[in-house]
């Protein structure tokens, strides 16, 4: 690859290139001339590579040329002067030379066009000055490489120079179409060469190389003159073949020395100092004239380019200023390039500005430049390969481009390619291949700094995360010594005096206590009895989940853990009920001593509850233990491996069952003792005073639980023979008891004169609890009905027990309301105030009214539901109807009365009615609404919807009806 | 703005696929030229046949897929593909044969891989495969016996017929030299071989004329630079190399002349290893990429079922272009070494 030529002009020939039409005599045969001023200049403030410059003028001030008006901020960033003397006119956002055709911030100047200069100060001979000085002066200049890229010129010349041993000069101009440096080399070539002697003093390398094409003998004759006037001898004049893209810097610096810049580094890593010929020339104007970089040699050229050659234009001056100022023809031009065709790009906005690095304004007509076919695919032909000066593949580094393929790209490092267009320039298929790059590159960038970022972002994180542990100890230890502290004070204090926190225990036992004796007596029995229960319920959860632990250990292992964590919840609960339970039992011993004989009697009564619950459990672990005894017996047979745990079960079961005869025993006998002693409050004749309502309710229980010791004493005769005695037992005690309490009531009633009213009362409230809670295990049976079918079978069985129930609660109060006393008095109390209240309440009676109807309604329903499905049913419910029917009846009678005295009834009726109406109408609406939402989500509900919104239709529909035969 | 935009470089060189396509066809005129001289007419008409159903399933396939047809056939690929196969396959194929190999080049290998540039291998490589494997006797026994002063070649006419309607011509078809070599070489001596008439006077009777031909059409396209030398250099490297080491006594194996000289090695090393979307990349893996096929060449002509191996060679070589890819990527500008390998 690297082959010396060693003729007079010595070469490395550059790898790769190619060799585009140059298009170079169109421009380069005039010599330069002057540019406009425009109307006005615009001079972004980032013209160069670094941070933007700093603003230093204010707007409408004025300034000459050459006047500084933006000051560099850092290092790496540059002056901007004046380029011609006028007033600031703005300091705004405009659109820039960018490929983006982006806006950026720019000081505009509204030229006076007297063009003058402000003081400077020339001199004559630059070896005056020290290297700082010159460094200096170039960086006042505001000097920026002219080539392209526009670093700050400045920054090249570092204080120490040692290792520079070779200053390339590059006058390449490789670009086709362009000739700013060839004219200024032909023309200002004694000035080139002085820029370079300046050069040479503040770098002082071995050796000076002119790098130029062989396409521009002019000016290398022009240049060989200057450079056998110059003082100095090191400098020679370098010619190779034209081949593009020579002029790179990195392919300069091979060309003319055979090293290469090494990857990602800068020339001067390798002992190389690469400037262009036309920063070359703005350094020796600087240095010299002390003229800053305020003006420029641009080529104009391009077939619609009007009076082609180059211009010295002034930095900032507009595109279409430049482009009228040369009278191009607008019409025929197909595109504004700046720069040249192979590197240079479209410009989007021709009122941007010229900028310090614009080398050529390329105005082509329609068909100069091939217009730009649509791509076919790679053929992976390797052209590409052949002529990459950077020795890439292109057709891979396209391939990864298109398929977004980044990190390919990077280990195909594209990162190395310099956009220089050969690849395009040879492509058979015509890719855009130099765009492809850009992209891939442009998203490499995005995703590096996204990176960066991220990298960042957990850094930060990391160390707040550390600040933060850091404080939490800090604040952790302070704790532990406080706490240290106050243990070590309290161990000082405790020498005799009581801990606070035993005062306030005790504090609180005693309000506990006094609140549990000054509220009902009946209470804490009562609470004891549920409290037990509830320990109870809690002891058997705990048992049966203790169980399906055991169970699950064979047959499902994962549910274990859950069953576990339950476990524990339930032991909780259990030792929590035990707790409360112990508690409630103190208090209730303490209170004991306050009991009075009804509340003996009612004791009693719970007593015998106790002792028949406790029975009924006693039964149950009886049951349980044979249950047990049997699945030993068959475990023995069929499953040896689970005898152990069903021996264990079944140690547990007998144990509970001798526990839970104990208890019975002894709550029996205390149960006889209370009796006794109730018996004992009897006969001592204070009966008057026991309040019959509450007999009343005693004896009801009473009785109740004689009864279902009876059933249960029948089942027990089927079933399980063992239990039989036990029951018989108890059903004989709750005979006894009812018995007894039967007399008591008796007794109340015949002192008490309202004994019968009030006893009424208590029978009427019971029918009434009794029809609410058939009415509430009716609806439950249509919702198991709907819902869940398992369920049906239990709830049947307890709506025919509140069936019962209620027929009982219905003749004791039929009982009631036949004896004659009832009638008596209900005649002498009842009726006057019925009637004041009848004619007060029209709208109360109507609701009532309107209430027993539907009931009725739905007794009848469910009446004919039973009559198809459900035989056993049928009496209860025709039963129901008939009361349904009967209540509403008297409820019309009533209502009609009301209405026949109030005047107003009527119309109070009807207000009620409508309002029956609308709401009718309101609820058929909002189950409509439903039922349109489940069509959307839930369609198995469709059918229960559609249902309810038939009921509600025909509701509304009576509603209405009722409303209009009112009317 | 009224003008376009259009990035950079803002002028493009004249070349084009159409180009490059039309001049690897050019390149082929001298061959079949020799072709036809020496063994008949089979060979044009098979051009003829392969070309116009090549072009007939890409315009099919085109339309099925969506894209501009007139794009499609414009770039020559088609025509270059069908050439290539043509001059591959005996003279006397029976159609339908050459047909089902456009075919499967054309729709299976081309464009269900995603149309020109995407496809892994050589499409007329892959489709003389295909024939080979699928018809082994219209394959082997359908060569022509080269034009001598004996014998005599078909009338145009009657190589239409034996092509169209198989008729028997069994005095004009023979074993190619590779074949007649190979099998006598375990029992002869060269000299007692090469007294078949079929060899000539000169090493192949006609086939190294037609060798040379198509030597000439690949210094033309690497004079072109549509094709660099790496691949073909190799490539006759790598088979010398093989040859020397394996085929230094002709009395006991093929001679050199006769691999270098005979069979499908010079359109191969030229025209099919040179294929630019099938083969390695970069200069260094043409060159692994062509001594593999050179090397793969001998080994199956010397130790293979067939007398000649170049389609195999070339598709297993297809397999590995992409890894050698990976391992020969160049040195960059600036770069002390070069990157290689999957990872930086």
């Amino acid at each position: 690859m690297s082959e010396l030529n060693n003729t007079n002009q010595q070469f490395y020939a550059l790898p790769g290139g190619v060799h585009p039409p140059e298009n170079k005599a169109q421009s380069n045969q005039q010599p330069i001339q002057a540019g406009p001023i425009p109307d006005e200049l615009v001079l972004p403030l980032s013209q160069h590579i670094g941070a933007p410059s700093k603003v230093i003028v204010e707007i409408g001030q004025k300034v000459l040329k050459g006047e500084l008006i933006a000051r560099n901020d850092g290092f790496i960033s540059a002056n901007i002067h004046a380029p011609t003397s006028g007033t600031i006119s703005a300091i705004e956002q405009r659109p820039i030379v960018h490929p983006s055709s982006m806006d950026a911030m720019c000081i505009i100047i509204e030229p006076d066009h007297y063009d003058t200069w402000t003081n400077r100060s020339p001199i004559l001979d630059f070896k005056t000055l020290t290297n700082a000085q010159l460094v200096e002066k170039i960086q006042q200049a505001g000097i920026i490489g002219m080539g392209g890229a526009g670093f700050p010129t400045h920054v090249k010349y570092p204080t120490k120079t040692d290792n520079i041993d070779t200053l390339i000069i590059n006058a390449t101009e490789c670009e086709p179409y362009i000739t700013a440096d060839d004219r200024l080399m032909r023309e200002r070539a004694d000035g080139i060469i002085k820029g370079i002697e300046i050069c040479q003093q503040i770098l002082s390398p071995k050796q000076v190389f002119i790098g130029i094409e062989d396409n521009k003998p002019e000016a290398v004759k022009a240049l060989e003159a200057a450079v056998l006037k110059s003082e100095s001898n090191n400098i020679s004049v370098r010619v190779f073949p034209t081949k593009y893209p020579s002029g790179g810097e990195k392919q300069l610096v091979y060309i003319l020395t055979g090293k290469e810049v090494p990857k990602g580094g800068l020339p001067s890593q390798v002992g190389i100092v690469c400037q262009n010929i036309g920063t070359i020339y703005a350094i020796y104007d600087a240095v010299m004239n002390d003229n800053a970089l305020i003006s420029r040699v641009t080529t104009v050229t391009g077939d619609a380019g009007g009076e082609l050659g180059n211009y010295e234009i002034l930095i900032g001056t507009p595109i279409n200023a430049l482009l009228s100022h040369v009278k191009w023809n607008e019409k025929s031009a197909q595109r504004v390039i700046i720069g040249g065709p192979m590197m240079g790009f479209t410009a989007q906005n021709l009122s941007a500005p010229l900028v310090k690095n614009a080398n050529c304004l390329l105005v082509p007509k329609k068909k100069e430049l091939a217009k730009q076919n649509p791509a076919n695919p790679c053929i992976r032909c390797g052209q590409c390969e052949q002529v990459c000066p950077a020795g890439l593949l292109p057709q891979q580094l396209h391939w990864y481009a298109k398929n977004d393929d980044f990190e390919k790209a990077k280990l195909a490092n594209l990162a190395d390619c310099i956009e220089c267009g050969a690849c395009s320039f040879v492509c058979p298929s015509q890719i855009p291949l130099v765009q492809f790059y850009r992209y891939a590159k442009g998203k490499i960038r995005e995703e590096d700094r996204a990176h960066a970022e991220a990298e960042r972002a957990k850094a930060r994180f990391e160390a707040r995360q550390a600040r933060l542990d850091i404080v939490a100890a800090e604040k952790a230890e302070k704790r532990k010594i406080r706490a240290e502290k106050a243990a070590r004070s309290a161990k000082a204090k405790k020498t005799g005096t009581v801990p606070d926190a035993d005062l306030i225990a005790k504090a609180r036992a005693k309000i506990e206590a006094g609140k549990a004796a000054n509220s009902s007596i009946v209470a804490p029995i009562i609470d004891l009895v549920s409290l037990e229960q509830t320990l109870e319920k809690a002891k058997t959860k705990v048992i049966t989940t203790k169980k399906r632990i055991e169970d699950s250990k064979v047959s499902a292992p994962e549910m274990i853990d859950a069953l576990e964590i339950a476990l524990g919840k339930f032991v909780d609960n259990a030792n929590k009920a035990q707790i409360t339970f112990d508690e409630a039992k103190k208090a209730g011993t303490n209170t004991a001593q306050i009991v009075d004989p009804k509340t003996t009697a009612i004791t009693n009564a719970d007593n015998f509850e106790c002792i028949e619950s406790l029975t009924a459990k006693a039964n149950k672990a009886q049951d349980k233990l044979e249950k047990a005894k049997q699945r030993l017996a068959d475990a023995k047979e069929n499953t040896p491996e689970k005898v152990e745990m069903l021996t264990t079960s079944l140690e547990k079961f007998s144990q509970k069952a001798i526990d839970t005869q104990a208890q019975l025993k002894a709550f029996t006998s205390k149960a006889n003792s209370n009796t006794k002693a109730s018996e004992q409050v009897v006969n001592q004749k204070e009966v008057e005073q026991v309040d019959v309502e509450q007999l009343q309710n005693a004896y009801d229980l009473a009785k109740q639980k004689h009864e279902k010791a009876l059933v249960r004493l029948d089942n027990a005769k089927q079933d399980k023979p063992h239990l039989v005695d036990g029951l018989e037992k108890n059903v004989s005690a709750f005979l006894k008891k009812s018995e007894e309490l039967k007399k008591h009531l008796d007794q109340a009633v015949a002192n008490d004169p309202q004994a019968l009213e009030k006893q009424k009362n208590v029978a009427k409230q019971k029918l009434e609890k009794a029809t609410k809670k058939l009415e509430n295990i009716l609806q439950k049976l249509e919702d198991a009905k709907a819902n869940k079918p398992d369920l049906v079978p239990a709830f049947e069985k307890t709506v025919i027990l509140m069936q019962t129930q209620f027929e009982k609660a219905k003749a004791a109060v039929t009982a009631l309301e036949n004896s004659p006393i009832t009638v008596q008095s209900e005649l002498n109390l009842s009726q006057p105030e019925m009637i004041v209240e009848v004619l007060e309440t029209v709208e109360e009676l109507q609701p009532q009214y309107d209430q027993a109807l539907q009931k009725y309604e739905k007794a009848l329903v469910r009446l004919d539901n039973a009559k198809q499905d459900k035989p056993h049913l049928v009496d209860g419910l025709e039963k129901n109807v008939s009361a349904f029917l009967k209540k509403s009846e008297d409820l019309k009678i009533k209502l009609d009365q009301a209405l026949s005295n109030d005047p107003q009834a009527k119309q109070k009726q009807r207000v009620i009615l409508e309002a029956n109406a609308q709401k009718a109408q309101k609820k058929l609406d909002v189950m409509l609404s439903k039922l349109e939402d489940a069509k959307a989500n839930n369609p198995d509900l469709i059918p229960a919807f559609e249902k309810s919104v038939k009921t509600l239709q025909t509701k509304l529909d009576k509603a209405n009806a009722q409303l209009k035969e009112e009317a | 703005m009224a003008f376009v935009n259009i990035t950079s470089p803002h002028v493009v060189g004249h070349n084009s696929v159409t180009l490059m396509m039309g001049k690897v066809c050019l390149a082929l005129v001298p061959a079949l030229v020799a072709l036809t001289y020496f063994f008949g007419w089979g060979y044009v008409i098979n051009a003829v046949l392969a070309v116009s159903a090549a072009v007939f399933f890409e315009v099919i396939i085109t339309l099925l897929r969506k894209r501009p047809i007139l794009f499609a056939i414009k770039d020559l690929s088609a025509v270059t593909t069908a050439l290539l196969l043509a001059l591959a396959v005996p003279p006397f194929l029976p159609w339908w044969a050459t047909i089902i190999g456009i075919f499967f080049a054309i729709v299976f290998i081309k464009h269900l891989f995603g149309g020109l540039g995407h496809n892994p291998f050589n499409p007329a490589m892959a489709a003389y495969a295909l024939l080979l494997i699928s018809f082994p006797l219209q394959m082997t026994t359908t060569w022509s016996i080269a034009l001598t002063e004996t014998q005599s070649l078909l009338s145009f006419g009657d190589t239409l017929t034996a092509i169209f309607k198989s008729s028997n011509i069994d005095s004009y078809t023979g074993a190619t030299v590779l074949d007649v070599y190979k099998h006598n070489v375990a029992a002869l001596t060269q000299n007692e071989i090469t007294q078949n008439p079929i060899f000539g006077s000169f090493v192949a009777n006609g086939w190294e004329w037609v060798s040379l031909m198509y030597l000439l059409g690949g210094v033309f396209l690497i004079w072109q630079k549509v094709i660099t030398w790496h691949t073909p250099v190799s490539v006759l490297g790598g088979l010398l190399i093989m040859s020397v080491l394996f085929s230094y006594d002709a009395d006991t194996s093929t001679s050199i002349s006769l691999h270098f000289l005979a069979g499908s090695t010079m359109l191969g090393a030229f025209f099919i290893a040179t294929d630019p979307v099938s083969s390695a990349t970069s200069n260094l893996g043409k060159l692994y990429y062509g001594v593999g096929i050179g090397v793969l060449i001998y080994v199956f002509r010397t130790w293979g079922p067939n007398p000649d191996g170049f389609a195999f060679a070339v598709l297993l070589m297809n397999f590995c272009a992409p890894f050698i890819d990976h391992y020969t990527r160049p040195r960059t500008y600036g770069q002390d070494k070069a990157t290689r390998g999957y990872k930086a």
